[in-house]
């Protein structure tokens, strides 16, 4: 993930390049957006990066635009900037997930390192889900006897006991541990143990960007 | 007897001190002899009326007559007559019969005499009630005789001018009293009067010597003399001063009031102007800083420097219109009338409260003539208008969501008039507040003077148009200003 892409939405034009030369000159990718309309028009949860939003873009509030394009389990990082800062915004704006909330006219410094700050977040987040999903497929790859044992193991069981739940022989237990020890490509328990944690941790039902 | 002998007038003219008179001391004449009729009265006229001339020579007739036939019928009878009247003056019943005709026609001319002469005292005593009533009411009667070019006025009349001479005086003197517009004023007024019969007002003042300023009201009509021809003006002069001198208090008063409401208006705006002025200098500020990480480049990008103080300039100038406009707002100026255009002054006052429209998440909808629609009026009392009825409109879509706010502004041009038309889509104007909604302190709302729409329309009224108020059909108030278009005869 080398680029490091921007999408800036304000509704004045000035402002807006007067920012997209900014961040552009700080060595960013910038996108720019006069309106919420364009910037939904062109939003894709797959493209990486981080956005700038203004909070009032004319009939459009910016965290209604962060609530329309988040969803269950990704929202792009986003730093709100507005021209009158009130602490209720603010406070609605960090609940919604907003990485930071500048007041205009923002310092280069200051932004710059907001929007560092939301786009390594974002790579975190994305590296995250995708470790996530290789589990997921892991463990789509398993047997039902396999997933049985493994729940078990991952809890700590030992083989004997394993085998008396089950009321199969501990020989058995043991071919179906390796097996999926395989399967899921770990070298010892304490790996399997890592490896579906992740996985249990990532079946919450929403997970945002500030909650990795 | 002094049948209709002409009185001529004193040179000495007095004034018993009252207290109209004093306003005018200083035209006070010298002599302090008080003649009743003189020293209210027009200057008594030096010219014989020709009713009067007829009353003596009626009398010298009747005098001649009684000489000629009673005197020497006396003698015939007393002392027998004398010999040259024999042949012409027997004393037959005849001659007596004469006698007594020509002494009863003697006696019938005499009273027709005494008694015009009586009119003529009694038309006098009314002059002079007159005269004494106008002074007491600060009203000067006046005059004018055209063939003689001759102007008798009531010595009110003269001390309010300042007309030191006690005599006529020709037209021209009185005129030449006033300032040069006045002058031209009631001189084409008095001929208009003269040639159509048009009774004329004239309003006109005079600058006195220590620089006072007195108003008057010049009215008054043709006066027709035989065959219906004009012989003169007969005119009164009003001191109106008083009622100037309050007009322009009141003037005064209501430019005071206008201009604390309009800043009560920038007042509301003055948030959202704030975030406004914001936008440039947030643009600045990243331009500059962007233009400083550039320099600091091995080799800065020349073109790309140059847009960014291109753009910086610009939002400099941003910046800088959007204070004067609300300087220009602040100010406090009399009303300056001048030909201005609608749509500009309508779309500047929209621009200038867009910022607080964008806080309120309103969506503006202009329709405007496509043409520019020319008025007279002041741009800055128009626009302080605008702003009101935009404000109110804002106020009131507080009560509908955030994604159902819509304010319509139309500008219209019909034959007679021009017309803008704000409208919103809020809960409308509740009917028991619809009557009195231009009165003064009376609001709707919790926090207002109720100032702001009375205002509005003292504002629309001295640009001599009207302006109403009514409930949409489909939801929502509409305010309708309706002005006169610029005619091709205004200045």
């Amino acid at each position: 993930m080398n680029r490091q892409t921007v999408f800036l939405v304000d509704d004045d034009p000035s402002v807006l390049r007067a920012v997209s030369r900014l961040l552009r000159e700080a060595g960013f990718e910038v996108f720019g957006f006069p309106s919420a309309a364009a910037y939904l028009l062109h939003y894709d949860n797959d493209v990486p990066g981080c956005a700038v939003l203004d909070v009032s873009l004319g009939d459009v509030h910016g965290l209604d635009l962060l609530r329309a394009t988040a969803t269950d389990d990704y929202a792009r990082p986003t730093i709100f900037i507005t021209g009158s800062s009130d602490i209720a915004t603010s406070i609605r704006a960090m609940k919604c997930g907003a990485i930071d909330f500048l007041t205009k006219p923002v310092d280069a410094v200051v932004l710059i390192t907001a929007v560092r700050e939301a786009i390594e977040r974002d790579r975190h987040t994305r590296a995250h889900a995708a470790r996530r999903a290789g589990v997921a497929s892991l463990l789509s790859g398993l047997t039902p006897r396999e997933r049985d044992v493994l729940s078990r193991v991952v809890e700590g069981r030992l083989n004997k006991q394993i085998a008396a739940e089950l009321n199969i022989a501990e020989k058995t237990v043991k071919f179906h541990r390796g097996r999926l020890m395989a399967k899921m490509k770990a070298r010892s328990v304490a790996d399997l143990v890592r490896i579906t944690m992740g996985n249990t941790a990532a079946s919450s039902p929403r997970m945002v960007a500030t909650g990795t | 007897m002094r049948l209709g002998l002409p009185v001529t007038a004193q040179a000495s003219h007095a004034h018993v001190p009252h207290s109209r008179s004093t306003r005018y001391a200083w035209s006070r004449p010298r002599s302090a002899v008080p003649d009743p009729i003189e020293r209210h009265g027009f200057p008594k006229r030096r010219e014989n009326s020709s009713h009067a001339v007829f009353v003596r020579i009626s009398a010298i007739i009747a005098a001649t007559l009684l000489i000629i036939f009673v005197v020497p019928v006396g003698i015939h009878f007393a002392w027998g007559l004398p010999a040259i009247f024999q042949p012409w003056a027997p004393p037959t019943a005849t001659t007596v019969i004469l006698t007594l005709i020509v002494i009863a026609l003697a006696i019938v001319l005499s009273f027709v005499g005494f008694s015009w002469r009586h009119a003529e005292a009694s038309r006098r005593d009314d002059e002079a009630s007159m005269a004494l009533a106008a002074t007491a009411a600060n009203v000067g009667l006046w005059n004018w005789d055209i063939a003689a070019d001759k102007v008798w006025a009531t010595a009110h009349c003269r001390a309010m001018l300042g007309i030191q001479d006690d005599g006529p005086f020709a037209l021209s003197t009185f005129l030449d009293c006033l300032s040069s517009e006045d002058r031209s004023n009631l001189r084409k007024a008095i001929e208009n009067a003269v040639t159509t019969g048009v009774n004329f007002e004239v309003e006109c003042h005079i600058r006195l010597p220590d620089e006072q300023v007195r108003w008057f009201t010049a009215s008054g009509h043709a006066r027709c003399g035989r065959r219906l021809r004009t012989t003169g003006v007969t005119a009164i002069l009003v001191d109106v001063t008083q009622r100037k001198e309050a007009e322009a208090e009141s003037a005064r008063q209501q430019e005071h009031v206008t201009h604390l409401t309009r800043v009560d208006i920038l007042g509301a705006l003055s948030g959202a102007i704030a975030h406004e002025l914001n936008q440039p200098l947030s643009a600045i500020l990243s331009n500059a800083q962007a233009v400083q990480r550039m320099l600091s480049r091995r080799s800065p990008d020349v073109v790309e420097l140059g847009d960014a103080l291109g753009d910086i300039i610009d939002d400099d100038n941003r910046a800088v219109e959007i204070i004067r406009h609300f300087r220009a707002l602040l100010r406090k100026s009399e009303a300056n009338f001048e030909s201005v255009d609608l749509n500009k002054t309508v779309s500047d006052a929209l621009d200038f409260a867009r910022p607080g429209l964008r806080v309120q998440q309103i969506r503006t909808v202009r329709r405007f003539e496509p043409s520019a629609i020319l008025i007279r009026g002041d741009q800055i009392q128009l626009q302080q208008v605008m702003l009101n009825l935009v404000l109110n409109a804002t106020e009131s879509m507080t009560a509908n969501s955030s994604d159902n706010r819509v304010l319509t502004v139309s500008t219209i041009c019909r034959n007679d008039s021009v017309e803008v038309v704000v409208s919103d889509n809020g809960p409308g104007i509740p009917p028991e507040a619809l009557p009195r909604l231009f009165e003064s302190f009376h609001s709707t709302k919790k926090h207002g003077l109720g100032l702001g729409l009375s205002i509005s329309r003292s504002i629309v009224m001295a640009h001599g148009g009207t302006i109403y108020a009514g409930n949409n059909s489909e939801g929502g108030a509409s305010f309708y200003l309706k002005l006169p278009p610029l005619s091709a005869d205004s200045p």
